[in-house]
């Protein structure tokens, strides 16, 4: 079976200060159609930069990425094609924009889409993602008006409406109360039934639980694990 | 990439008191800085044109008009003066204003300036002047075939050529006047008897004498007053050179307090804009990772600090070169020369801010 989502002996160091700091060594890992991930790990283990090398968001220092078995390339043009055709991501601090409406947070992938789609043809899948996440009614209103629970299941819905592969979350449930972050769970859940990839990153052993795999990411090395 | 601009324009509506404010500081700053070029370039072109007026110790009038004063009426042996003067290349006038007052359609409408005096070409030679008279031109701006001839003094002159673009013709009580837009001729001293005594009254006002014995001014002064034209002789080469440094020194000075008020709004501005961008930094690393390139990003900042630092400052900047164009004043186009400084802040700005929202990548990724 082919993984569609690989790291190959991945390593990243920052160069922050005179010494340099490696977040990652040697990682490789892959990711099925359809599977839910679990990545944990202490603060600091490199749970958020593995995270955004998978997504291409940042560049690994030495190693590779495949999507559907082909290395990623260099060019950014290509990367961004791929992030937004390919991923969507759920990040705790990168929820929202605070002053923008649901609406105009959520269309944001549709607005890099290689295909542009017309405004209504645009607000309608706006619409049709917001109902799945139970925030129909949240339409006009601006981010800040809206709970932490509400607000990350708008991310989630702005990480759906590309239909994307492969899922990113990056503690998702971290800053929710017990009912909010148990509702974004069975949200993946579903992602997941419909065929997509979940891979997220967390402290909360109730997700990692429901979960297919569990990763363990201490001090920038990998290893398959139990609960 | 349009909606990028856009997006960048609706960052800065949504912060509008702080951005509005700023850009009207700047705009304000930028208007005011070019009008005082314009000054100071006047002033400098006055300086430039004086030079063979002051080698030839020319002497130029202004009139003082008694209160409900009409029209003088200058004895023709006074005019007949001026024209020997002119005739001898001792002195020349000219007619700014007042030319054909009562027919709108004189000179197709354009304003004229008509000039006696075959010294003329020689004392403005930039003006490239045609000759001999009688001849005319019309300004760099007067469309051709528009205005074919003039006629003064009922002699029919034809309009040959155009002059050099922004030419200036250096008059000693106006200083810098534009012929971009005007129609120049250079007349005959025959025609002077044949004005209306409107025109004949500018013309002796605006007669400059070049090496006059002390009684030659004496007489003209003297003739003109009997006949209820009271002229103040003024010395170019005495005057002028100190009206000039008092008008430098001031214009100086002005040009030195707009330009550090416009340096202050443009660094309030800066230090405004990286606030505005650190806070837009989580709005645009979302963007990013839906699929904004960097392009997207930079043209996204771009639009931002255009509709703050660019787009209003070019619209008013470009509205009062228009203006100052329309008003036929000396130097129209110092408002684009603002301009460049306003670009290059906008590029400094637009360069630094997308390298620093793209090149951050820190522990922790994202």
């Amino acid at each position: 079976m082919e993984a569609i989502l690989e790291a190959r002996h991945v390593s990243k160091i920052f160069h922050s200060g005179r010494m340099p700091v490696v977040a990652l060594e040697d990682v490789g890992m892959r990711i099925f159609a359809g599977e839910c991930v679990a990545l944990m790990g202490p603060s600091g283990s490199g749970k958020s930069t593995l995270l955004s090398i998978l997504g291409l968001i940042s560049r690994p220092t030495a190693g590779e990425v495949l999507v559907r078995g082909k290395p990623v390339g260099v060019d950014e043009r290509s990367r961004a094609r791929l992030r937004n055709q390919f991923f969507g991501y759920v990040h705790q601090e990168f929820a929202m924009i605070e002053d923008e409406s649901v609406e105009s947070n959520v269309v944001i992938p549709l607005q890099y889409a290689d295909i542009r789609l017309k405004r209504p043809e645009r607000r309608r899948k706006v619409q049709q993602v917001l109902e799945q996440v139970n925030l129909e009614w949240a339409l006009h209103k601006k981010a800040w008006e809206l709970s932490g629970g509400e607000r990350q299941r708008v991310a989630i819905a702005r990480a759906l409406v590309n239909e994307p592969m492969v899922i990113l979350a990056d503690e998702p449930t971290a800053a929710l109360d017990g009912t909010s972050a148990q509702e974004i769970v069975q949200l993946f859940l579903a992602i997941r039934e419909r065929g997509a990839s979940v891979l997220v990153a967390t402290h909360d052993e109730r997700v990692a639980r429901k979960c297919d795999r569990v990763l363990r990411l201490v001090d920038g090395h990998l290893s398959e694990g139990l609960i | 990439m349009l909606d990028e601009i856009r997006g960048g324009f609706s960052v800065a509506l949504r912060r509008w008191p702080v951005m509005f404010t700023l850009a009207g500081l700047i705009t304000i700053a930028a208007a005011v800085l070019s009008l005082a070029l314009v000054d100071v370039l006047s002033q400098v072109a006055v300086l430039k044109g004086g030079r063979q007026l002051r080698e030839r110790h020319a002497v130029f009038f202004t009139p003082y008009y008694p209160p409900g004063g009409e029209v003088s009426r200058v004895g023709e042996d006074v005019v007949q003066d001026v024209m020997d003067l002119i005739d001898q290349q001792r002195a020349y006038a000219a007619i700014v204003y007042n030319m054909a007052l009562d027919d709108p359609d004189f000179a197709g409408g354009y304003p004229v300036l008509v000039l006696f005096g075959d010294v003329v070409p020689e004392l403005f030679p930039e003006l490239h002047l045609c000759d001999p008279a009688p001849c005319a031109m019309r300004g760099a701006r007067v469309p051709e075939g528009v205005v074919v001839s003039v006629t003064i003094g009922g002699e029919e002159i034809p309009v040959e050529k155009a002059l050099p673009r922004h030419a200036t013709f250096f008059d000693v009580n106006v200083a810098g006047l534009p012929l971009d837009h005007r129609i120049v001729v250079r007349a005959l001293t025959r025609m002077i008897p044949r004005l209306a005594p409107i025109e004949r009254e500018e013309l002796l006002t605006r007669v400059v004498l070049l090496d006059p014995p002390e009684s030659t001014v004496d007489t003209f002064v003297s003739g003109a007053a009997q006949g209820k034209l009271f002229l103040v002789p003024h010395s170019v080469s005495v005057e002028q050179p100190q009206r000039f440094r008092e008008i430098m020194m001031r214009s100086a000075m002005y040009i030195v307090g707009i330009l550090a008020f416009l340096v202050l709004a443009l660094m309030a501005f800066v230090s405004s804009a990286r606030l505005v961008i650190q806070k837009e930094r989580r709005a645009l690393k979302i963007r990013q990772m839906y699929g904004a390139t960097p392009l997207h990003l930079s043209l996204r900042i771009g639009g931002f600090l255009a509709a703050v630092i660019l787009i209003p400052e070019m619209i008013v900047l470009f509205l009062l070169q228009r203006f100052l164009v329309l008003a036929d004043a000396p130097a129209p186009n110092t408002p684009l020369w603002v301009m460049p400084c306003l670009v290059v802040t906008f590029a400094y700005l637009w360069f630094s801010l997308t390298r620093e929202v793209l090149g951050k990548e820190g522990l922790g990724g994202w």
